[in-house]
This record gives structure tokens, C-alpha cells and sequence, in this order.
């Protein structure tokens, strides 16, 4: 081997020596880079359990002041002793709430859906809550079905339509709210959207409800209509939510609606507030099937007379 | 004829072979240069001599877009790519050169993965490197990367 070969093969040897070098660095290098996201992936998941807690206990707990604001289905018996209240709320917190009053002799029940689910459904349903106990109170002024929804109608309007645009909502409710004077068996009922069902085995009677814009009502630019119903007897009233009708399942995977939904209230056996709400939760579930819930579900059943 | 000079040949275009060693062949189409690496290691004595003929080149023909092929390479000097990033790059920007194509090597995840460590090591070392700010696109062919 001549000098020349020899420098040519240290040469050779350096360079294979410098790529191992290289190799390494990269690899060390890479290792370093990869230990360095891995330990930022860690702590962005601390940072969202911290953040996911923190708005779970909030959730939570505004789930049970929820709750103890709503009424109690036993002080629903006390206003209908016959009823039953179905409520499954989509998420912890519901955009759907019930109310039940008394007022010189009339019983009054109130389903309301607000626009939305959890947080902000549920801050509408205060509100809700709040209007419907304004016009429950003796000194109202409000006495009839269609006088407490147009009231409730204005006042949320009111509420959520500010001077300044950029706070404008859009959000509404619908409702139903019966009356009912037990004397005269007379039922008066006004709904914003969704019917009145009034079932007995064999028989539904439907009432539908006015489909008129919040604001067209607030502004006084139409006026609810009501129903004026003489209850026969075995007659049960259901006051619902579009969460129940708008239920994807069954074999096809579509809605519930409103007609399937009535044929199974009317081959119901005679009413039980335990048996019929049974009923009805089996038949949701087993129609929901596997399906996502779409919205919160409330249905409320009164048999009346 | 390498596969570079075949592209261009292929597209059409007027090229010049201004430089070949045994590490890499450059050429020069319009005001882009084209930098082909021909082996999978280039020593760091041998990347600043061809990255010097490059700066000649560069500022010889107002060359503003520079293709760097590295799909022969398997591995890269830390150390050089940091002097490439933050002083030859700049040292380019004055002379117009602003569009950095590169074709990195197929199927070599690996090498693709420590090219990126390699990167954020230095953005965050010098967070203020104009080679960051660069119109820089990685691109699987020489006519990718003269197109765009």
C-alpha cells in the first residue's frame, strides 16, 4: 500500500467516522425532540383535565341547583294527582322545563323548551322559570293559557334583544300550557309549536299549536290562538317536546314523530302514573335504540278526569 | 445523464451544469438553481465547499429560487444545517435568493422526522431567523419543484 492509498483510506475512515458521528447526533437529536413533545403533549393533557374538570364541577353543580329549582313530579301530583313527568335531559343540564300552578280554581301545566341544550338552554330555562312564576302569582293579571305565553313571549323578547346589536340572541322558546277547571271539565290549552295530544285506548284527539315567530307574537303583530276543549272521561293530556318526536331510531334509523307517537299512546292500557310512564320510557329507549339522543326529551302525561 | 437533467430535458427547459463533483451535480435553469446530492453522506468539509460554489453561483445569476434534492441523503450534519439555516439563507436573502424548494429522501420516515427536530431546534435557537420567514415548500420532484 503506497502513502497515497494510505491518505486516501485515513481520508476514507474519517469520513465514515464523521457519518457515524452525524448519525448519532441525528439520532439523539430526534430522541430529544421527540421526549420534548411528548412531555408538552403531557402537560397540554394535565392543562385539559384541569380545564375539563374544572368545567364538569361548574356543570355539575349547576346541575343541581337545577334541579332543586325545578318542581318535584311529587308536587306535580299535588296540582294533577294523575301525572307523570318523563324527562331526560341530553346533556347534565336541560333547555327543558315543566311548571305546574294553581290560580283562582284552575291548574295550570306548562311544558317550555328553550332553544338549545345544556348551558345555554338551561340559562334560558331560568329565565323561563322565572316569567312562569311571575304569571302564576294571584295578582297577575294574566288568566288564561294565550295570556301567559303572550307575556312570556314579551318579556323574552325583551330580555334578549338589547340596543346594542352585537348582544342581540336569537335563541326563543316554544311551549304548551294547559288550564284545566275540573268543574266544568273544561281544558283550555295554547301551545307555540308542538300539539296538545289527548288520548284515551282506541282515541287521540290532536291540537295543534300556533306556529308564529316569537317575535311576531311580542311585537303584537299576531296573536296566540287557543283551544277550548271539553275533556271526556279516561282522556289523558300530553304536553311534549320536539326532543321526543324528533328522536332518530327505530329500524330505519328516522324520526319518532308524531303519528307513531300517537299510535302508541292510544293502545296504551288505562292510565297509571307508574305503569304509563314505564311504558313510555321503555318505548323511547327501545325506539332510540343505539342512536345518539338528539335533543332533552320532556313529556308530560295528566289524565285529567 | 441523472434524472435531474433528464427532467429538465423532459420539460423543455434551458439548463446549464455549473458544477459536478463526486457529492453533487448543480445546475441553473433561468433564475433557479438546482442542487442535486449524489451520495448519503456529504462531510462537513465538502458541504461548505459546495455551499460556497453556490453562493458564486447565486450571485452570479441572480438566481432567486433554489431546489435542494437531498433524496440521496441518509444522514445530515446538525451543526452544518444550522450554519445553512442561519447564515448561508441569510447571506442569500440579500442577493435575492427567496423561494427554498426541498425533496427529501422516499420512505425515509426517520430522516424526515430529525430533519423536523433538526428545524425546531433551530427555531428555537434563533427565533428570529429569516430563513423561517422564507417562502420555504417541501416538494416531491424537480418539476414540483420548478412549478411551484
Amino acid at each position: 500500500m503506497d502513502s497515497n492509498e494510505l491518505t486516501r483510506l485515513k481520508e476514507r475512515i474519517a469520513a465514515l467516522e464523521e457519518e457515524i458521528t452525524s448519525q448519532q447526533q441525528m439520532f439523539l437529536m430526534s430522541q430529544e425532540y421527540l421526549k420534548k413533545v411528548k412531555d408538552e403533549l403531557e402537560e397540554s393533557k394535565k392543562s385539559l383535565e384541569r380545564a375539563n374538570k374544572y368545567l364538569m364541577d361548574g356543570i355539575n353543580y349547576s346541575t343541581r341547583i337545577q334541579r332543586a329549582i325545578f318542581q318535584t313530579e311529587s308536587f306535580a301530583r299535588e296540582i294533577f294527582p294523575n301525572s307523570f313527568i318523563y324527562f331526560k335531559p341530553k346533556d347534565k343540564l336541560s333547555g327543558d322545563v315543566y311548571w305546574f300552578f294553581e290560580k283562582k280554581g284552575l291548574r295550570y301545566a306548562a311544558v317550555v323548551d328553550c332553544t338549545g341544550h345544556g348551558v345555554p338552554g338551561a340559562m334560558l330555562v331560568m329565565v323561563a322559570i322565572s316569567l312562569l312564576k311571575e304569571a302564576a302569582a294571584e295578582d297577575s293579571g294574566f288568566n288564561s293559557p294565550s295570556e301567559i305565553l303572550t307575556f312570556m313571549a314579551k318579556a323574552f323578547h325583551r330580555y334578549t334583544h338589547t340596543e346594542s346589536a352585537e348582544l342581540v340572541i336569537h335563541d326563543s322558546f316554544e311551549a304548551i300550557l294547559i288550564s284545566y277547571e275540573a268543574e266544568s271539565k273544561l281544558l283550555r290549552c295554547c301551545a307555540m309549536r308542538n300539539p296538545l295530544l289527548l288520548v284515551k285506548p282506541g282515541q287521540v284527539r290532536r291540537f295543534d299549536g300556533n306556529r308564529f315567530a316569537l317575535s311576531d307574537i311580542a311585537k303584537g303583530h299576531v296573536q296566540l290562538t287557543e283551544h277550548h276543549i271539553t275533556i271526556e272521561p279516561g282522556e289523558v293530556a300530553y304536553l311534549f317536546t320536539d326532543g321526543v318526536q324528533d328522536q332518530f331510531g327505530g329500524p330505519l334509523g328516522r324520526k319518532l314523530g308524531i303519528k307513531r307517537l300517537s299510535h302508541f299512546l292510544e293502545k296504551l292500557p288505562p292510565f297509571d302514573n307508574f305503569e304509563t310512564k314505564s311504558a313510555f320510557s321503555e318505548f323511547f329507549d327501545s325506539w332510540k335504540g343505539n342512536q345518539k339522543q338528539t335533543d332533552d326529551v320532556l313529556l308530560v302525561g295528566i289524565q285529567l278526569l | 445523464m441523472t434524472s435531474v437533467e433528464k427532467t429538465l430535458i423532459d420539460l423543455g427547459k434551458e439548463y446549464k451544469l455549473l458544477h459536478q463533483t463526486p457529492e453533487a451535480n448543480v445546475y441553473v435553469t433561468g433564475s433557479s438553481m438546482i442542487c442535486e446530492l449524489l451520495v448519503p453522506y456529504v462531510t462537513i468539509e465538502k458541504f461548505q465547499e459546495l455551499f460556497s460554489k453556490l453562493s458564486t453561483i447565486v450571485a452570479e445569476y441572480k438566481i432567486d429560487k433554489f431546489i435542494f434534492d437531498k433524496r440521496s441523503l441518509r444522514t445530515f450534519h446538525q451543526p452544518s444545517m444550522e450554519w445553512y439555516f442561519t447564515v448561508w439563507k441569510e447571506e442569500m436573502y440579500k442577493l435575492g435568493l427567496n423561494k427554498h424548494r426541498k425533496i427529501l429522501p422516499v420512505g425515509q420516515d426517520w430522516f424526515a422526522e430529525a430533519v423536523h427536530a433538526g428545524r425546531e431546534f433551530i427555531r428555537e435557537k434563533y427565533p428570529d431567523c429569516i430563513a423561517f420567514k422564507l417562502d420555504m415548500q417541501y416538494v416531491d420532484s424537480i418539476e414540483e419543484g420548478l412549478e411551484k
